[in-house]
C-alpha cells in the first residue's frame, strides 16, 4: 500500500517573553546522550499514539545481552543487596544506569517534556525524579494498589506536575513515567491498568469506572526489554490478585527542570561517578538559567535567535 | 412536564436563566439520564456503544422495513420511503439518543421541554453485503479546531460538546473486525497529525466493535473514523446512520423529509427539521 504524507506545518509554541514563539524544535534539543549515543527521535505514529491515549509501548528496545545483564543485577539487588556496593544499591546501579538517559528516552522526553531554554548538548532539558526496581508483584507503593488515581490532566491547574497540555502539533506531558519491562508480560500477568484518553477527560471519573471490571480499563503486553511511556496525568491503577513473581521492571519518573514531585536523590558517590551530562538529570529544580553551556538568554528572547 | 436541568448550567458559562431540556421524547417516553460512566466514556474515547437497545418483535419490524426499503421500495408509500418511515422513525429521537444529544450537542437557548436543542442533518440506510465498504480515514483532531464546518469538539471541566454527532443503529449483528465502523479512540482530542499508519486498516491505531443486532453506536464526527469492508458472510450489514447538528449550523444542507411525512410527525419531532438559525428558533415548529 502506498502511503501519502499529510499536509502539516510547525506548531506555534509560546515562549517566555511577549508571546513570541519558541524557535527551537524538539529534535534540535540534546542530540547525543551521556554515553555518546545519538538520540532517537519518536516517529509521528509514536507521538500521535501517546498524545491521544496517554501511553506508548515500544517493544523490544533492549538487546538480549542487555536484558540478561540487567536481570542479573536486579536479581542481586532484590535478593542479595549486600553483594552490591552501597552507592549502587538502587535502580541506577550497574547496567541499569544507562536506562535513565537511553537514546529512546531522551528523544521522547525532548518532545513531550523538555524545557528548551534549559537544554543543551551537555545538559538535558528535564529531570529524573525517582527510580525504582519493582520485583514481582510487590509494588513499592501498596497504598495505591487497587485505587484509581490521576487523570483529567488537560484541565488541571498547575501545582503538582500531574498535567497535560497541548496545542496543535505538540503535546506536553508534565510528570512522565518510563517503565522498562525486563521480563515478558501479558494480560494475565500485568497488574497495571489505564484508561486511554483519560489525561484529557473533561468529566470526573464516575463510580462505575472505579472498579477493575469496567470495560474502560486497558493493559498492555510486551516482550522483555520493552519500554512504556505514560503521562502521570492519565487515570491508572495497579490491580490486586495478579501474581507474577518473576516479573522485573524499572520505573523511572521524569519532571520538568523547574518542578519537583518527590524528594528522591541518588547516593552522592553514585552521582559524582556519573558522566557530567547524566548528572544534569538530578540538578536542583528551578528554571532560570538552569542549563550547562546552553543558550538560555537567546532561547527565551522575544526576538529571532542570534546566530 | 418534568424538566431536566442541563448540567452545563452548573459548571460554567451560561445563560442567566435555567434551561430546560426535554425529559420526554416526541412519543412521550421518558428520556433516561445518561450515566456518569457513559458521559465519561464518550468524552474520553470519542465513541460509545450501547448493545441490544432493541430486541424481539420491535427489532424484527425494523429489520423487515429496512429490507423492504432496500430491496422493494415500491412496497412502501412514497412519503415513507426513507429511514424516517414506518417503525424506523422512532429511532430518530429514541430516548437514549435524546439523552446523549441533550448532554453533548444541544444548545440550551434553543431548547425547551417541547423542542429539541439539536437538528437532524442526514439519515440513511447502510446495506452492505460481503465485499462492500471502502476504507477511507477522515476527520479527527477536533478539540483545537476552529469552528467552521461543525467537525470540532470542545470540552472544559465537567462538560463535553460534540456539535456533529453520528448515531448508528446496527439492525443486524456486527462481528468484530468484519466490517463495523473503524474508530481511532481519543483522536477527537489529538493534537498531532495522523501518522501514515492511519492509511492501514490493520494498524493498531484503529479500534472497532462487535455487537448484537439492535445496538446503538454514538461517535463524535470530530473523531477520526472510517468505513471498512464488510466480510461477514453470515449476515449483511443493515444499519441506519443518523447525523445530528446544532440548530444554528451544519455541514450539509438542512435535511428535509417528505412534506407529508413531516406533517404527520408529532410536533416535537418536527423540531428536528426546523430551519437553521438561532434567534427565537425554539418551539417554532411545535
Amino acid at each position: 500500500m502506498a502511503y501519502r504524507e499529510l499536509a502539516t506545518k510547525k506548531p506555534f509554541i509560546v515562549n517566555k517573553n511577549l508571546g513570541s514563539a519558541v524557535e527551537v524544535e524538539p529534535e534540535e534539543l540534546t542530540q547525543t546522550n551521556a554515553d555518546g549515543l545519538p538520540v532517537i527521535v519518536p516517529t509521528q505514529k509514536q507521538k500521535y499514539d501517546f498524545d491521544r491515549t496517554g501511553l506508548l509501548l515500544i517493544p523490544g528496545v533492549l538487546s538480549a545481552t542487555e536484558i540478561a545483564e540487567m536481570q542479573e543485577f536486579c536479581e542481586r539487588l532484590h535478593t542479595e543487596p549486600d553483594t552490591i556496593p552501597i552507592p549502587q544499591r538502587c535502580a541506577l546501579g550497574g547496567p541499569l544506569q544507562k536506562l535513565a538517559d537511553h537514546p529512546v528516552v531522551v528523544g521522547f522526553l525532548n518532545e513531550f517534556l523538555a524545557y528548551p531554554p534549559a537544554a543543551s548538548e551537555e545538559c538535558y532539558g528535564f529531570r529524573l525524579e525517582e527510580t525504582e526496581l519493582i520485583f514481582g508483584t510487590e509494588a513499592t507503593s501498596p497504598e495505591s494498589r487497587g485505587t484509581p488515581h490521576s487523570g483529567n490532566g488537560l484541565f488541571r491547574l498547575p501545582g503538582d506536575s500531574h498535567l497535560y497540555r497541548c496545542v496543535p502539533g505538540r503535546g506536553w506531558s508534565g510528570l512522565t513515567r518510563a517503565i522498562w519491562e525486563l521480563t515478558a508480560v501479558d494480560a494475565r500477568t500485568n497488574n497495571y491498568r489505564f484508561i486511554a484518553g483519560s489525561h484529557k477527560a473533561a468529566y470526573p471519573m464516575p463510580a462505575a469506572v472505579q472498579t477493575a471490571n469496567s470495560s474502560l480499563w486497558e493493559t498492555y503486553q510486551c516482550p522483555p526489554g520493552s519500554l512504556i511511556f505514560l503521562t502521570e496525568s492519565m487515570t491508572q491503577m495497579d490491580i490486586a490478585g495478579i501474581s507474577s513473581p518473576d516479573r522485573v521492571r524499572i520505573s523511572n519518573l521524569y519532571n520538568t527542570v523547574a518542578s519537583r514531585w518527590s524528594n528522591w536523590a541518588p547516593h552522592p558517590q553514585l552521582l559524582a561517578a556519573m558522566p557530567a551530562q547524566r548528572q544534569t538529570l538530578f540538578r536542583e529544580a528551578y528554571a532560570g538559567g538552569n542549563v550547562v553551556n546552553g543558550d538560555f538568554g537567546n532561547r527565551t528572547s522575544a526576538y529571532p535567535i542570534e546566530i | 412536564m418534568e424538566t431536566l436541568r442541563n448540567s452545563i448550567h452548573e459548571t460554567a458559562i451560561l445563560p442567566s436563566t435555567p434551561c430546560e431540556l426535554p425529559t420526554r421524547n416526541a412519543d412521550g417516553v421518558t428520556v433516561p439520564e445518561l450515566t456518569l460512566e457513559q458521559k465519561y466514556a464518550f468524552d474520553t474515547h470519542g465513541w460509545l456503544l450501547i448493545p441490544a437497545v432493541f430486541t424481539g418483535p420491535e427489532l424484527a419490524a425494523m429489520r423487515d422495513f429496512a429490507h423492504r426499503l432496500h430491496h422493494n421500495p415500491e412496497s412502501i408509500p412514497e412519503h415513507e420511503r426513507s429511514t424516517l418511515g414506518g417503525p424506523l422513525q422512532k429511532l430518530i429521537d429514541h430516548p437514549i439518543v435524546v439523552s446523549l444529544l441533550n448532554e453533548f450537542t444541544a444548545h440550551p437557548a434553543v431548547t425547551s421541554p417541547e423542542c429539541y436543542g439539536f437538528s437532524v442533518e442526514s439519515t440513511h440506510l447502510f446495506y452492505r453485503t460481503p465485499g462492500m465498504g471502502n476504507f477511507g480515514p477522515h476527520n479527527g483532531n477536533g478539540l483545537l479546531r476552529f469552528p467552521g464546518d461543525a467537525h470540532y469538539y470542545n470540552a472544559f471541566p465537567g462538560k463535553g460538546y460534540s456539535p456533529h454527532t453520528r448515531i448508528v443503529w446496527e439492525l443486524n449483528e456486527v462481528k468484530k473486525g468484519q466490517g463495523g465502523t473503524l474508530l481511532v479512540t481519543g483522536s477527537h482530542k489529538a493534537v498531532y497529525t495522523a501518522p501514515v499508519d492511519i492509511q492501514n486498516p490493520d494498524s493498531d491505531i484503529w479500534s472497532t466493535y462487535g455487537c448484537p443486532a439492535g445496538s446503538l453506536l454514538f461517535f463524535t464526527e470530530a473523531l477520526t473514523h472510517s468505513a471498512s469492508r464488510w466480510t461477514n458472510t453470515d449476515n449483511d450489514r443493515l444499519a441506519v446512520f443518523n447525523l445530528y447538528s446544532p440548530v444554528d449550523s451544519g455541514y450539509a444542507k438542512v435535511y428535509q423529509p417528505h412534506p407529508k411525512l413531516l406533517e404527520a410527525m408529532p410536533p416535537m419531532r418536527q423540531t428536528l427539521f426546523r430551519s437553521r438559525y438561532v434567534v427565537g428558533n425554539v418551539n417554532s415548529a411545535a
